[in-house]
């Protein structure tokens, strides 16, 4: 009866506050998914005009310097050749189609929490995008970091594979709220501490990340009065995901304004979610302060 | 010959005391300038706000009017707001313009008169009195006017 209800809320996750998952139609969801999970933004590379999910710029952590694949359907070089099921294995699991552990660096760790609909779904779309034969740049790995079977202990330490599963007692908006930030816009990714080994430090969730992905700075979105968010309305939030306006009038820039090209593009009913999630998460101080 | 020493030695020193106020004169001349564009940002800044407000119903309509003509009549300035010198490489900590923003000048400079373009359509949709269509507004402008500078030339802020 309990795992009756729970795919029921499940499901409702799935079509709460989305207007698109009234959509008929899996491609026009998987664009909207896409979107919400940024996929353009390592998959792309649009500093160079690099044709759409061809494979992206460079991101350099401090395991070395990761290019984002090229996902479009191209039989070689792209995923023309992937069935659906290993592409659910790919962001469920973090196995590629070669049966090889993917690094992290591609937030399977967060997309695993995504229901099969939704990755059906991103699979339908990234199938009717042009096929680009082109191979991507090679990631530049640190030693020893390229030898992937290391990857099964970060896994084993690291890794619980999905799918999120909701929150009883929470209301659906809530838990759309969390599903989104946790499962596809996967927030966590830039805005928590890494530990050394490059696992997310999940007790500190949401509080920062001074040295994120390209050495950026990630602020602390947790709702801390003075080092985070606190003072942001609900109405603050939905502004800053949509154009990119902060409360004092200011305009994000770099790796934010990237989220936002994909944010911009969400009815105001998941924004709402998002920012209600948002602020319910643990108030904590910026990492370092 | 120990005279013509001493007279050298002091001569150098003269210079180095000379020079490093120059150079630290200079570097202080910068940093004020940097100062002064960090001013102008949060000038625009407020005037943002004043406007985003009253798209959102909080703030009223004449504040909103008076934040665009801000806008408009502080877009002329925007260049010099760059001079060389200044990116966050010359001063690290103290300034986030990255300095592809000088590399890339000719590309760089172009920005403001798109921001002019979209503020002044900003201007018209606020005459308009509807507070929905100047939000939509003011997000394209954010997005094509200060995001095409803030996107590509600014790092965030540590």
């Amino acid at each position: 009866m309990t795992r009756a209800l729970a795919a029921a809320a499940l499901l409702m996750i799935a079509v709460a506050g989305c207007a698109f998952a009234q959509e008929n139609d899996p491609v026009a969801r998987g664009a909207y998914l896409v979107a919400a999970a940024g996929c353009a933004t390592c998959h792309t590379d649009k500093k160079n005009g690099g044709p759409p999910f061809a494979g992206g710029a460079a991101l350099t952590t401090p395991f070395g310097v990761f290019y984002g694949k090229n996902i479009t359907p191209a039989p070689r070089f792209g995923i023309g050749t992937w069935t659906e099921a290993q592409f659910h294995r790919a962001l469920r699991d973090g196995i590629d189609d070669d049966d090889h552990y993917m690094y992290p660096v591609f937030p399977f760790t967060s997309y695993t929490g995504m229901t099969d609909q939704d990755i059906s779904d991103i699979y339908a779309f990234l199938k009717t995008q042009k096929p680009v034969p082109q191979r991507a740049k090679r990631h530049d790995i640190k030693f020893p970091f390229e030898y992937r079977p290391l990857l099964f202990f970060w896994r084993t330490l690291f890794f619980t594979p999905g799918p999120l599963d909701p929150v009883a007692g929470k209301d659906a908006q809530w838990n759309r709220g969390r599903y989104l930030v946790e499962a596809v816009a996967h927030c966590e990714e830039c805005h928590t501490p890494r530990n050394f080994l490059g696992a997310l430090e999940r007790d500190h969730a949401f509080a920062g990340n001074p040295d994120g992905p390209d050495g950026q700075k990630a602020p602390n979105i947790t709702p801390d009065p003075e080092t985070g968010i606190g003072k942001w309305s609900i109405a603050d939030i939905v502004g800053v995901l949509k154009d990119g306006i902060t409360p004092d009038g200011d305009s994000v820039g770099s790796g934010m304004a990237d989220v936002v090209e994909g944010t911009g593009k969400l009815t105001d009913a998941d924004l709402q979610a998002i920012a209600t999630y948002i602020k319910s998460v643990p108030p904590l101080r910026a990492t370092g302060k | 010959m120990r005279k013509s020493v001493t007279w050298a030695a002091i001569g150098a020193g003269a210079a180095a005391i000379l020079l490093s106020g120059v150079v630290t004169g200079v570097a202080q001349d910068k940093m004020g300038l940097i100062k002064a564009r960090q001013d102008f940002m949060k000038a625009q800044g407020k005037d943002v706000k004043a406007i985003s407000d009253y798209s959102k119903g909080q703030g009223d309509k004449a504040a909103a009017e008076k934040a665009v003509d801000d806008l408009i009549a502080r877009n002329p300035k925007i260049v010099d707001q760059f001079p060389a010198g200044t990116s966050a490489t010359d001063f690290p900590g103290k300034t986030w313009a990255k300095p592809e923003l000088w590399t890339d000048w000719d590309k760089a400079k172009m920005i403001p008169d798109a921001l002019l373009v979209q503020e002044k359509k900003l201007k018209e949709v606020i005459a308009t009195g509807d507070p929905k269509a100047v939000a939509a507004q003011l997000g394209a402008a954010g997005k094509a006017g200060c995001g095409a500078c803030h996107n590509a030339y600014r790092l965030p802020e540590t």
